[in-house]
């Protein structure tokens, strides 16, 4: 039994040194993670920025695109059943006003990657900003960019970036 | 001779071996994050002054700004704004452009000083800001129309026509480290990337 008890000493210390490696395992990759994740989100949120910019620059709405606005505001807006594009506005090159981007959807390829991209356009009540079935002098953006790098569990993880506009800020 | 303290004293070895490559690990990762860490920092100083200005091409206090765009290049712009805001409706000229010039207190031969210089109407150098953060790369597209796929671009330099048109701009910055890092002993390393990327829908573009 001369020596056995070095190699049983050794292999505790083996046994020990492998839990400390496979700590400093999971650190190493959990820090790299956190690190591309904040590459990543910097570019979600840079591509939703992107969409919202664009929007802002567009007519509040439809019946606002002619040189006179309508008699009747917010009467004469458009329905909030119908906020969306118009039948002539194929493409997001098209589009001339805010709720145009209502249920548009695209795939938006950048350095990081391919990130899809979707909005949603919607009428907001002017004191509470939640969403109305009537018509307003406010409008939201919801814009939702998710990416196959930024997972939640299975699933891509959903990142949602909001917008309210005002007729009369214009 | 005894088998069984040699065996232990081969797994020790192998164990220190194992605790020194460990080490060498934690050691890059950890000067890894730092460097990437420093190279955001920097991006998001660069990209706060560059979306600042963007933002306000062509911009005056009645009106816009006749001509907007004045270059329209790669890796340099050049337009006007009143971008002080001055009563006078006075227009200064910006540009932006990556120049050839070397970052002198960088390790890192890739790196470029990125020059940002404001002039009057006339000229007249008013403020030269050179930015040695690193910067690698710089990149501009022009699109003639919203929401036009990235690769879609139009060429550059653009013509006074074509710039007279356009409507979205698509910046790309890539930045690096003034440093290496190095994962083993004998790897010759690389530095820590970052790139930071926007589409500009500047408001006073649209008309």
């Amino acid at each position: 039994m001369v020596g056995i008890t070095e190699v049983i000493e050794t292999m505790a210390a083996m046994v020990i040194f492998s839990l400390i490696l496979l700590s400093a395992n999971r650190m190493i990759i959990r820090n790299t993670q956190m690190q591309i994740t904040g590459e990543m989100e910097q570019e979600v949120i840079a591509v939703a920025q992107d969409v919202i910019e664009e929007s802002r620059t567009k007519e509040f709405d439809a019946k606002t695109t002619g040189a006179l606005p309508p008699t009747n505001i917010p009467g004469d807006f458009t329905s909030p059943s119908a906020l969306g594009p118009e039948s002539s506005e194929t493409s997001r090159g098209d589009f001339n006003d805010f709720d145009d981007y209502n249920n548009w959807k695209d795939f938006v390829t950048t350095e990081h990657g391919t990130f899809k991209v979707w909005a949603h356009v919607f009428y907001v009540d002017p004191v509470t900003y939640d969403s109305t079935g009537n018509r307003t002098t406010f409008k939201k953006i919801r814009v939702f960019v998710s990416s196959k790098y930024l997972n939640k569990s299975s699933d891509s993880k959903k990142y949602n970036f909001e917008f309210i506009r005002n007729y009369y800020a214009d | 001779m005894n088998v069984g303290l040699i065996t232990s004293y081969v797994i020790a070895g192998i164990i220190l071996l194992a605790i020194l490559s460990m080490n060498m690990s934690v050691s890059s990762n950890s000067n890894e994050i730092t460097l990437s860490q420093i190279t955001r920092e920097r991006a998001a100083s660069i990209s706060d002054m560059m979306s600042n200005d963007i933002q306000k091409m062509g911009y005056n206090r009645k009106g816009t700004t006749d001509p907007i765009l004045t270059v329209a290049e790669g890796n340099k712009i050049q337009f006007h704004s009143n971008i002080d805001n001055s009563p006078d409706n006075s227009v200064e000229i910006i540009t932006w452009d990556l120049t050839n010039t070397d970052v002198s207190n960088s390790k890192n031969p890739n790196d470029r000083v990125l020059m940002r210089t404001v002039r009057d109407a006339s000229g007249s150098l008013i403020s030269q800001t050179p930015i040695k953060s690193g910067v690698t790369k710089l990149r501009i597209n022009y699109y003639d129309k919203y929401g036009t796929a990235r690769k879609d671009s139009l060429k550059t330099p653009l013509t006074s026509s074509e710039m007279a048109n356009v409507k979205q701009l698509y910046i790309s910055i890539e930045l690096q480290s003034h440093e290496k890092i190095y994962q083993s002993s004998g790897n010759s390393g690389r530095y820590v990337t970052s790139v930071w990327e926007k589409r500009f829908s500047p408001p006073n573009l649209e008309f």
